[in-house]
C-alpha cells in the first residue's frame, strides 16, 4: 500500500510540474471568457453598461464574489471587499498598476478590462479551490492507483498467504495419520514470522511423531512382554492336565479357553501396531475379490453359523474385479467386517456383500439386518476399544480392536470405510472403497 | 529315545517343556542363547533342533543358516506369533516347520513327531528304490538325491515333499494332499510353508522358475516328466 501511494504521488507530482491543475485551468479559461464579454460592454454601454453586466452575470451565472475594481483600488458598486480580495489587490494590484494585469495567484484570479477611453478597470473573482489531494482523483488515476495497488496487493497477498496455504496442507496430512509431513525448506527458511511458525510446526511434529512412535513400541513390547508368561501358563496347564485331573477338568478347560482369548488379543493387538510401523514392507500382489469375498465367507459360515437356520450371506460380484494389495490383510479387514454383520443380523435373515466397480475404484458394500449404531457412533466404531454397548460387546466375544484393523488396512490400501445405518428397514451398511488394481 | 535340543531363552519355559516332553518319550537338552546352539546343533546324537528366533547373542535365523550350511538336521522354528516375516525367512533358510509362539505344547509335540517321522531313515513303505525323471535321482531307502550323478543336500521335508512330487511325476499334486502327506496338516489359508519348501528344492535342483516343478495356480503343484 505504501509503495502504491509513493508510486501514485510521484506520478501526480510529475504531471503537475509541467501543467496547471485541471479545476483551476478551467476556471481560468472561463473568467478570461468573461473578461472579454466584460471588456466589449464596456466599449459599448460604459461602466454603468458594465455594472449592469455584473448583476446580470451574477444572477446568471450565480457567482457571488465577482468585484470590478478601478485604478484606485476602488469596488464600483461600493460593494465591501472580503479580506482575501483586499490582500490579494494590495499586493498583486500595486505591482501590476499600469502594466497589463493577467494574473491567477491563490484562488483568486483577476483580469484587466480596459475602456475604450483607455482607463482600466480590473476583474477579480474568487472560487473555492478544492482540496490539493482531489486533485490526484482524474478517472485515469484513480484507474491506474486501483490496478497498481490491486497488483501490488496481490502480489503481497500471495506471499503471505501461499506459504500459510502449504502449512495447512502439511497439517492435514499429519491429522490424517502421515507423522512425517514436515514444512518445505523455502517456508523454513523465510525471517519472518511464518518461518518462524514453520519451524516450529516442525518442531511440533517431531515431538508428536517420536511421541507416537514411543507409544507403539510400547504397546509392542508390552504384547511381546505379555507372550513370554502366557506361554508359560499354556505349558504348566499341559503339565497339570497330565496328573489327576477329572476333579479339575471343566477348571482347566475354562483356563484354557480364557487363554486362548488373551492370546487372540495381543495377536490383534500386535497385527494393528504392526500394520503401522511395517506399512512400508507389505507384500503387495493383485487380488481377485471374489476369490477373496468367498473364502471369508466359506470360512465365517464354517467357524459361526453351521447351524441350518442361521443367516445366509449372499454374495454380489463380478468375476474379474481385482485389487492390488496383501491377501492376508485384506482378508482379514473383509473378515471383520463381515462376521460383525453376520453376527448382529438376527438368525435366518441374510447379509448381503456386494462389490461393483468403476475405472478407478472398487466399492464393497456389507449390509446386515441388524439392529444398526447410534448415529452418534458410526465413526467411532472403527477405533480401538470403542464400544457401543456392555452387553453387545459382549457376547460378540470381540475385543473392540476388530474394526479398527479394518479400518488401517483399509486405509493402507488407500481406501476409505464407513458406516451408515440404512434409512428405511433396520440394519447397517458398511461401504469400502479401494483403488483399482490397475496393473 | 528321542534327543531333542531346545534352544529357547525363557530359561522357566524350557524347564517346564523340558517335563512336558519328557512325558511325551523326548529327551530334551535346554540351552538359552544363539552361540551354544550353534556348536550343540552340531553334535549327532541330537535328532531335532527347536529353534526360537528371538535369541541372545546370536539370531535363531543366523544359527540356522549356519547350520545349514554343515548338516540337514531337522528344525523347527518357533517364530513370535505375527511375525510372518520370520516364519517365511526361516522356511527359506531350510527350517523343516514353524510355530507362532505361545504354543500349545500338545501341538508342538506333534510336530515334532511328525519331522521325525520324516526323518526315519528307513522308508517303511516297501516301494522301488529309485525314482527317476531325467537327471535327477531320487533314493527312497537311503534318502537322498543326485542331480547328474551329485549329491544334492535336502532337509527331510524337501526330501519328502520332492518324492511325492516325483512319484506323481507328470501328474498334479493337489496342495492339501501334498500338505497333508508331506507336512502332516492341512493347508491353512495364507500358509506359505509348501511354496517355501519347494522354492527350495527348486533353487538346490537348479530348476528355473516354472521348469520341473510347476506351479499349477489355486490347485497345486507338477513335476514335470
Amino acid at each position: 500500500m505504501i509503495i502504491s501511494g509513493i508510486a501514485i504521488a510521484w506520478y501526480t507530482e510529475k504531471l503537475s510540474e509541467d501543467e496547471i491543475p485541471p479545476l483551476l485551468k478551467q476556471h481560468h479559461q472561463i473568467f478570461q471568457q468573461q473578461s472579454r464579454e466584460a471588456e466589449l460592454t464596456l466599449k459599448q454601454s460604459g461602466v454603468a453598461g458594465l455594472l449592469q453586466w455584473k448583476a446580470d452575470t451574477q444572477n446568471t451565472h450565480a457567482i457571488a464574489r465577482l468585484y470590478i475594481v478601478d485604478e484606485h483600488g476602488m469596488e464600483l458598486s461600493h460593494q465591501p471587499l472580503p479580506p482575501d480580495i483586499q490582500r490579494f489587490i494590495n499586493s498583486e494590484f500595486n505591482i501590476h498598476f499600469n502594466t497589463p494585469f493577467d494574473s491567477s495567484k491563490d484562488s483568486v484570479l483577476g483580469f484587466r478590462v480596459v475602456a475604450p477611453d483607455n482607463i482600466r478597470y480590473y476583474l477579480v473573482t474568487t472560487f473555492n479551490r478544492p482540496h490539493p489531494l482531489l486533485f490526484l482523483l482524474t478517472p485515469q488515476r484513480i484507474i491506474i492507483g486501483i490496478v497498481v495497488s490491486g497488483l501490488i496487493c496481490f502480489a503481497l497477498a500471495r506471499y503471505l498467504s501461499s506459504p500459510i496455504q502449504r502449512l495447512r496442507q502439511t497439517a492435514m496430512q499429519l491429522s490424517q495419520g502421515n507423522l512425517d509431513a514436515r514444512t518445505s525448506a523455502t517456508a523454513r527458511n523465510r525471517n519472518d514470522e511464518i518461518g518462524e511458525l514453520a519451524k516450529d510446526f516442525n518442531f511440533m511434529a517431531e515431538r508428536l511423531q517420536a511421541m507416537v512412535n514411543s507409544q507403539k513400541h510400547l504397546m509392542r513390547d508390552i504384547s511381546h512382554e505379555l507372550r513370554s508368561p502366557l506361554a508359560r501358563i499354556q505349558v504348566a496347564l499341559e503339565l497339570a492336565r497330565t496328573k489327576e485331573t477329572t476333579l479339575i477338568e471343566s477348571e482347566l478347560h475354562r483356563i484354557e479357553s480364557e487363554l486362548e482369548k488373551l492370546n487372540t488379543l495381543i495377536d490383534e493387538l500386535l497385527t494393528f501396531v504392526r500394520m503401522e510401523t511395517d506399512k512400508d514392507n507389505i507384500e503387495w500382489i493383485p487380488i481377485n475379490v471374489k476369490e477373496l469375498l468367498e473364502h471369508i465367507v466359506d470360512d465365517t459360515l464354517f467357524e459361526n453359523c453351521q447351524s441350518p437356520q442361521y443367516n445366509q450371506i449372499k454374495i454380489h460380484c463380478a468375476e474379474d474385479i481385482e485389487v492390488a494389495g496383501n491377501p492376508r490383510l485384506l482378508h482379514r479387514a473383509l473378515e471383520n467386517v463381515i462376521r460383525n454383520a453376520c453376527f448382529y443380523t438376527p438368525i435366518g435373515s441374510t447379509v448381503a456383500v456386494t462389490c461393483t466397480s468403476n475405472n478407478d475404484n472398487i466399492m464393497l458394500s456389507i449390509e446386515d439386518e441388524g439392529p444398526g449404531v447410534p448415529e452418534d457412533m458410526l465413526e467411532k466404531i472403527f477405533e480401538p476399544f470403542v464400544r457401543v454397548s456392555k452387553s453387545r460387546e459382549k457376547q460378540s466375544g470381540g475385543y473392540g480392536i476388530g474394526l479398527a484393523i479394518t479400518k488401517r488396512a483399509i486405509e493402507i490400501h488407500g481406501g476409505h470405510i464407513h458406516a451408515a445405518n440404512k434409512a428405511s428397514l433396520t440394519g447397517m451398511t458398511v461401504n469400502v472403497s479401494l483403488p483399482a488394481n490397475r496393473g | 529315545m528321542t534327543e531333542i535340543l531346545l534352544a529357547d531363552d525363557d530359561i522357566e519355559l524350557c524347564s517346564m517343556l523340558q517335563t512336558y516332553l519328557a512325558g511325551e518319550g523326548f529327551t530334551v537338552t535346554a540351552i538359552h542363547d544363539g552361540e551354544t546352539a550353534q556348536t550343540e546343533a552340531l553334535k549327532d546324537h541330537y535328532d531335532l533342533l527347536v529353534l526360537d528366533i528371538m535369541l541372545p547373542k546370536l539370531n535363531g535365523l543366523d544359527v540356522l543358516k549356519n547350520l545349514r550350511q554343515q548338516c540337514q538336521k531337522p528344525v523347527l522354528i518357533l517364530s513370535a506369533r505375527g511375525d510372518d516375516i520370520d516364519s517365511i525367512v526361516g522356511l527359506e533358510l531350510g527350517a523343516d516347520d514353524y510355530l507362532s509362539k505361545p504354543c500349545n505344547p500338545r501341538v508342538l509335540a506333534a510336530r515334532i513327531r511328525a519331522i521325525l517321522r520324516r526323518a526315519e531313515s528307513v522308508s517303511n513303505i516297501e516301494q522301488i528304490e529309485v525314482i527317476k525323471v531325467d537327471d535327477v535321482e531320487l533314493h527312497t531307502q537311503s534318502r537322498r538325491v543326485y542331480l547328474r550323478s551329485q549329491l544334492i543336500e535336502l532337509t527331510a521335508t524337501e526330501f519328502t515333499v520332492l518324492e511325492i512330487l516325483m512319484r506323481n511325476a507328470g501328474q498334479i499334486v493337489n496342495k492339501n494332499t501334498l500338505s497333508v502327506d508331506a507336512l502332516d496338516r492341512k493347508l491353512t489359508r495364507y500358509d506359505r510353508s509348501l511354496d517355501m519348501h519347494i522354492s527350495n528344492i527348486r533353487k538346490k535342483l537348479c530348476f528355473a522358475n516354472n521348469d520341473g516343478i510347476k506351479t499349477i495356480r489355486n490347485v497345486g503343484y507338477l513335476y514335470v516328466r
